[in-house]
């Protein structure tokens, strides 16, 4: 089975996660990408330092979650001879990926406009912090700051403290969405022969994800919710005997009666229709919470596990993430897989989250050390003599790997 | 400039919000979104209610949101006629979308298996809760269950000092698993339409979760703890801060090389600024917790306005923590398109979020008011080339449904 986007080349110009990130989702879809790094290695090679991780040539998994299957170039963009080989790069590529910052984007002659121009069937693909317009169009934003703490959902979500988000999680949202975006104006190239500008940021991924937020406040509808008062008793969080979180959710009125019979205990309220379809909530909360609350806290979270399916309610214990690397569900779909680091070591790594007609996952792909593939990559844009290579490191144009 | 998916017909078979939005992102994008419901609508219309707001046909903004720009046929899929139709109408179609569970896929004949054997060329988009094999396969997911509760996302990334687990939004797991979905059925169309074949795209609710949680997938299996604190967070360099007035901000910085210049700057310690063992991403993970206590200290110095400045002009990342009401109205995500105006039917007003993916243009894309149910049966039955006559058998027979506005439900 071919992936979708073979035969794509797409150049990934992008820094840590958002950027990368939809860049190795193209590179899961099929696409060949290449990444652009300066004379340096990219910061985002070191950012797992700070969660724990190790972050070197032999394991980066921090890193290395964002980067599999790409080819990794060391270019400096300042010089000239750094931008004609970009030039050649860009001239054969369907895709530009990158969160570059417009400013600095103008400044290396990397903007739209200019990129249009000279490449008018090139896709250009920009992730910001905040959007293209408005007055943080330039700022500096990282998922944390543009995607949790400005729309709100850092303070909205937690119950007596504001939340401590994992980081990269926007960027969840952010990089199929992305490469998807990209997948559509592949697509609109066909029928139109250009290129598109296809754009998206943390917040807007942010304000999306409280879609539902955003109409019900305009509606009265309070945040921070209190699990004593959630929007519907059949959506909350209840504790059992055995202190294990259980989450229910339901939206199908033909199970509240179900709810109030068999798990609350409760064949009268089953029968009122006062208590037994959604539109009596959140009004009759403060009766029917304290009655699931006592309900599930007389039975074991298994005890209340095994009832829950036997009513066919949607419901989950409250997992931790140091679950998920073990979870059957996790594995068996291959949301997570075991990765071989090139030292040898083995990490189970999650995979995007979208699959093509077969499970298997064909080929882990490796993830690049800085300039592993300068060389290769200078081949097919027609450099291919040992001399001339030297000259551009000599230069500072290029880095090769040692 | 037309819409990248112009000319892509959807059939979106799909209710409630994780496959509803996709084909809403899709129908953004471009394509023709043809919305199949029962005569007696989805279940999803009537859910605005159970968060306090309107869910009429003169104005339902919570099912408005994610059907937007779709026209909407009513068949009733347990007739045969209509099971015939919908055939008719998927193999004039590019692709589909479904959140059915599989059991209700494979009594209506609307599993992979059969329709790709019938439609070679469709592209079958297919969300589940917790995927397609393994012991939860069948088992019904919601966001709230199999993205929040199941991943971990509840219970470590609510703060350490606290005992309550988050309270999720609604619908937070599926608009990101729409995000992929969507995704997905574009880069689908692409192989279609270079080798004219289809495929499957499937996605669950908890591979998502899992997507947007991978970096602490990865880093507990080296040691790293959660649930978290801020006064014992990943690194001191990104973390919550408060100011003189009480205000909160987040502030986040990874760039190693610019270490220095925030502790001398905005910790106001230009001695660590030039001490390796704080000057480094390695240095100040391990000393964090005091350089919690540094900052913190510093930070509480200042009012917000005077630290926003200050950030501002060293460019460093940070942002109020605010509330989702100050976002409902906030320039920067009205400027951008993500928050525009709605007019509902009956001139109601609200503020409704967007597709995040902006094309050339952040304009807000309208063509279609969110659909009543059935609202288009006879126009889309025209296009398909159906005559008159058939028409008003599909209709006796009680295969199809015509809504008109103010009309009641079948």
């Amino acid at each position: 089975m071919k992936k979708p986007l073979e035969g794509i080349k797409v150049i990934d110009l992008s820094t840590y996660v958002a950027g990368p990130g939809t860049a190795s989702v193209l590179a899961d879809w099929g696409a060949d990408v290449i990444k652009i790094e300066g004379l340096k290695p990219e910061e985002g090679r070191k950012t797992g330092v700070s969660v724990g991780c190790p972050a070197d040539d032999g394991c980066n998994p921090y890193f290395g979650s964002v980067n599999v299957g790409k080819r990794a170039i060391s270019l400096n963009l300042k010089a000239e001879k750094g931008k004609e080989i970009m030039d050649k790069l860009l001239r054969t590529a369907d895709v530009f990926v990158t969160n570059i910052r417009v400013p600095a984007l103008g400044r290396l002659g990397l903007d739209w406009e200019t990129v249009h121009k000279k490449y008018p069937k090139l896709i250009f693909a920009h992730v910001s912090g905040f959007g293209e317009n408005g007055p943080q169009k330039d700022d500096a934003g990282y998922d944390t700051v543009a995607f949790w703490a400005k729309t709100g959902l850092m303070t909205d979500l937690g119950e007596g403290a504001p939340l401590a988000p994992v980081w990269g999680f926007a960027d969840g949202f952010t990089n199929p969405i992305l490469a998807g975006g990209i997948a559509a104006a592949l697509y609109g190239r066909t029928i139109t022969g250009e290129g598109t500008k296809v754009m998206c940021s943390l917040y807007g991924l942010g304000v999306y994800g409280l879609h539902t937020a955003v109409a019900s406040t305009q509606y009265g509808d309070k945040f921070p919710r209190s699990r004593k008062n959630p929007s519907s008793p059949m959506a909350n969080t209840y504790q059992c005997s055995d202190g294990e979180w259980i989450m229910i959710s339901n939206f199908d009125d033909r199970l509240y009666p179900v709810f109030l019979n068999k798990v609350c205990g409760r064949p009268d309220l089953a029968e009122n229709p006062a208590y037994n379809n959604q539109t009596c909530y959140p009004e009759k909360n403060a009766e029917v919470v304290p009655l699931a609350d006592g309900a599930f806290a007389a039975k074991s979270s298994q005890e209340m596990a095994g009832l829950l399916k036997e009513c066919d309610i949607a419901f989950n214990i409250l997992g931790h993430f140091k679950d998920i690397a073990h979870d059957p569900q996790a594995i068996e779909n291959n949301y997570v897989v075991p990765y071989t680091h090139n030292d040898g070591s083995v990490s189970m790594m999650s995979k995007p989250p979208v699959k093509f007609d077969d499970y298997e996952v064909n080929k882990i792909l490796p993830y690049p050390c800085f300039a592993e593939h300068t060389e290769e990559v200078l081949s097919e844009v027609g450099i291919t003599d040992k001399t001339e290579i030297q000259k551009l490191v000599d230069e500072g144009v290029v880095c090769v790997k040692q | 400039m037309p819409k990248p998916l112009e000319g892509i017909r959807v059939v979106d078979l799909s209710y409630h919000v994780a496959g509803p939005a996709t084909t809403g992102i899709l129908a953004d994008w471009g394509a023709d979104v043809i919305k199949v419901e029962p005569p007696f609508g989805e279940p999803g219309r009537p859910t605005g209610l159970s968060i306090g707001m309107r869910a009429d046909d003169g104005c339902n903004p919570y099912f408005g949101i994610d059907n937007t720009n779709k026209r909407d046929i009513a068949i009733n899929l347990k007739t045969e006629a209509g099971k015939e139709l919908l055939d008719e109408i998927l193999g004039s179609s590019q692709a589909m979308v479904t959140n059915f569970r599989p059991g209700a896929l494979k009594r209506l004949g609307l599993d992979y298996e059969t329709l790709s054997k019938k439609h070679p060329h469709l592209v079958y988009g297919s969300v589940t809760g917790y995927g397609e094999k393994g012991p939860d396969k069948d088992a019904p997911g919601y966001d709230i269950v199999a993205f929040w509760a199941r991943s971990g996302a509840m219970l470590d990334m609510a703060d350490a000092s606290n005992v309550m687990p988050v309270n999720p939004i609604w619908a937070f797991g599926d608009s990101a698993t729409s995000c992929s979905l969507a995704g997905g059925v574009a880069a689908g169309i692409i192989q279609q339409m270079r080798t004219g074949k289809g495929c499957k795209v499937f996605t669950s609710l908890y591979a998502q979760a899992l997507f947007n949680c991978s970096s602490a997938i990865s880093s507990v299996q080296f040691g790293d703890k959660y649930p978290r604190t801020r006064l014992k967070p990943a690194t001191a360099m990104s973390n919550a801060y408060q100011c003189k007035d009480g205000t909160w901000m987040t502030i986040s910085l990874y760039e190693e090389p610019r270490f220095p210049e925030f502790l001398e700057k905005i910790a106001a310690r230009p001695d660590l600024a030039v001490n390796p063992e704080y000057n480094n991403v390695a240095g100040a993970k391990r000393n964090t917790e005091e350089l919690v206590q540094i900052i913190s200290a510093e930070i509480g110095k200042y009012t917000r306005s005077e630290m926003e400045e200050k950030l501002k002009q060293n460019d460093f990342a940070y942002s109020i923590i605010s509330h989702i009401t100050d976002t409902v109205h906030d320039p920067q995500a009205l400027e951008n398109g993500y928050i525009s105006e709605y007019t509902h039917r009956d001139g109601t007003k609200t503020m409704m979020v967007n597709p995040p993916v902006k094309f050339d243009t952040t304009e807000t894309f309208f063509r279609y008011d969110y659909p009543l149910c059935g609202e288009h049966t006879d126009e889309i039955l025209k296009e398909l080339g159906i005559s008159q006559e058939r028409i008003g058998e599909l209709k006796e027979a009680g295969a199809v449904y015509q809504r008109e506005l103010g009309s009641a439900l079948k």
